[in-house]
């Protein structure tokens, strides 16, 4: 048992959120070379529109309490 | 030879008996003995102790330092594989600027201003050596990356410097004062290595959000060129007449909204009614990442040449200028955006949006510039 360790650091999952000029859906995807917010996304699945990244973000695990 | 019978009868006196035989009393004696030895090697000791944690911290800077530098190099080779930066790279990590002299400060803006400007566009040109071909972008990243494996190396300099220093003079009052820095030294250094990797990866970083919101209320309307990087856009919102400006992206750059704004309101004669500014804020500790805050004044960071352009303009038209600001720590304002920061961006224009109403008149115009480095973010 480590009594004084250092606890392993956490690392965000990257995503990239389009959203449908059309139906407004949201989707989230992994990050892909490349991708920045405001190019065009691909087709959406709903309605088929065009789509539009409008987030690029890191999301990290939720910190356990206690 | 020494004679301790006086002692040992003060021991026996305060203590009871004196009786050789009782371990006890060695037990004091020794313990009385300890008292001078720590006044006189105490601090030494103590000294010997910190540099030891020191140089633990100077091992974990100098790795970071390393890193970088190797990072930066290898991304290079990838970008442009037919020749070899390590020495250019190498000369720019030493690369330094000297403020101008602030005994006289009347015009001492400007003069930091000439400075600044010269070492932006002498970095541009270093990278564009180092990278011939490269396209905007490109070169952006490696930018950003080089300011970040420089500000590293300085960082691992200044230490050791003082760490050196605290060793040579067998000082505990240097070393201790470096130790009191170093995780706030430590800290700063983790957020820059952390950059490295967002930069190389072209993502938007928890800076961006200012230019994001900006940059959404740009989209579908014409973009102008008003200052070097920097971009404005005019919109219409209730009757107001909205001026978006912002540095153009997804490059990563700052732009110069102080020297646009200065354009806008001068050479372009644009009347201005209202000033907002959205930025990224350093939380204080106990604040969450991603609260929204409203308030007056400019909200920008750098070195102040900015900052005193655009208060500048905003005193001598009489206009006010409001700020909203989205709160992160050092970390989260340089590296990839956090979720919270992105889905603070309807927050923020609704925000936007209730001070341009409160604050400003049908028929008025308002000026909104996104502050912060628009890396991986366009319009």
């Amino acid at each position: 048992m480590i009594l004084f360790g250092k606890k392993p650091e956490p690392q965000p999952t990257l995503y990239t959120e389009q959203t449908c000029g059309s139906c407004g859906d949201r989707e989230r995807r992994p990050f892909e070379q490349g991708d920045y917010v405001f190019k065009d996304g691909v087709r959406c699945a709903k309605c088929n529109s065009a789509t539009l990244v409008t987030a690029i973000y890191g999301e990290y695990p939720p910190e356990k309490k206690g | 030879m020494l004679d301790f019978s006086q002692l040992f009868l003060q021991l026996g006196g305060e203590m009871g008996e004196f009786d050789p035989a009782n371990p006890m009393m060695y037990v004091y004696i020794i313990s009385l003995a300890t008292i001078p030895f720590f006044m006189l090697y105490g601090q030494r000791m103590q000294g010997k102790v910190i540099l030891g944690e020191i140089s633990k911290s100077m091992l974990k800077l100098k790795t970071m330092k390393d890193n970088a530098r190797l990072d930066t190099i290898d991304y290079v080779k990838q970008v442009v594989p037919q020749q070899d930066p390590t020495l250019r790279i190498d000369k720019f990590l030493e690369y330094f600027t000297i403020m101008p002299v602030d005994m006289d400060p009347a015009g001492l803006v400007r003069k930091v201003e000439h400075v600044m400007r010269t070492r932006d566009d002498r970095m541009r040109a270093e990278v564009r050596k180092i990278c011939p071909g490269i396209d905007n972008y490109e070169a952006s990243k490696i930018e950003n990356m080089l300011e970040a494996a420089t500000a590293l190396n300085m960082i691992y300099k200044v230490v050791r410097h003082f760490y050196l220093m605290g060793k040579r003079t067998t000082s505990v009052f240097v070393l201790v004062q470096l130790q009191m820095v170093m995780p706030l030294l430590l800290e700063e250094a983790d957020a820059l290595k952390k950059a490295i990797a967002t930069f190389r990866q072209g993502q938007p970083i928890g800076d961006s959000i200012g230019p994001m919101v900006v940059g959404k209320m740009m989209l579908g309307k014409e973009k102008k060129l008003v200052a070097q990087e920097t971009v404005y856009a005019q919109s219409e919102h209730n009757g107001r007449k909205i001026y978006l400006l912002k540095a153009e992206g997804p490059a990563g750059t700052v732009g110069r909204p102080g020297e646009a704004m200065q354009r806008l309101a001068g050479d372009l004669g644009v009347r201005l009614d209202a000033v907002i500014m959205i930025d990224a804020a350093l939380k204080l500790e106990g604040e969450r990442t991603g609260d929204v805050a409203e308030g007056i004044g400019a909200a920008i960071g750098g070195i102040g040449v900015e900052k005193y352009q655009i208060e500048e303009v905003a005193t001598r038209l009489g206009v006010p200028v409001y700020a909203v600001i989205v709160k992160q720590s050092v970390l989260d304002a340089i590296t990839i955006m956090r979720k919270e920061i992105a889905d603070s961006f309807d927050r923020v224009t609704e925000t936007v949006h209730a001070v341009i109403e409160d604050k400003t008149e049908e028929g008025q115009s308002v000026l909104v510039i996104g502050v912060g480095n628009t890396m991986g973010v366009a319009q």
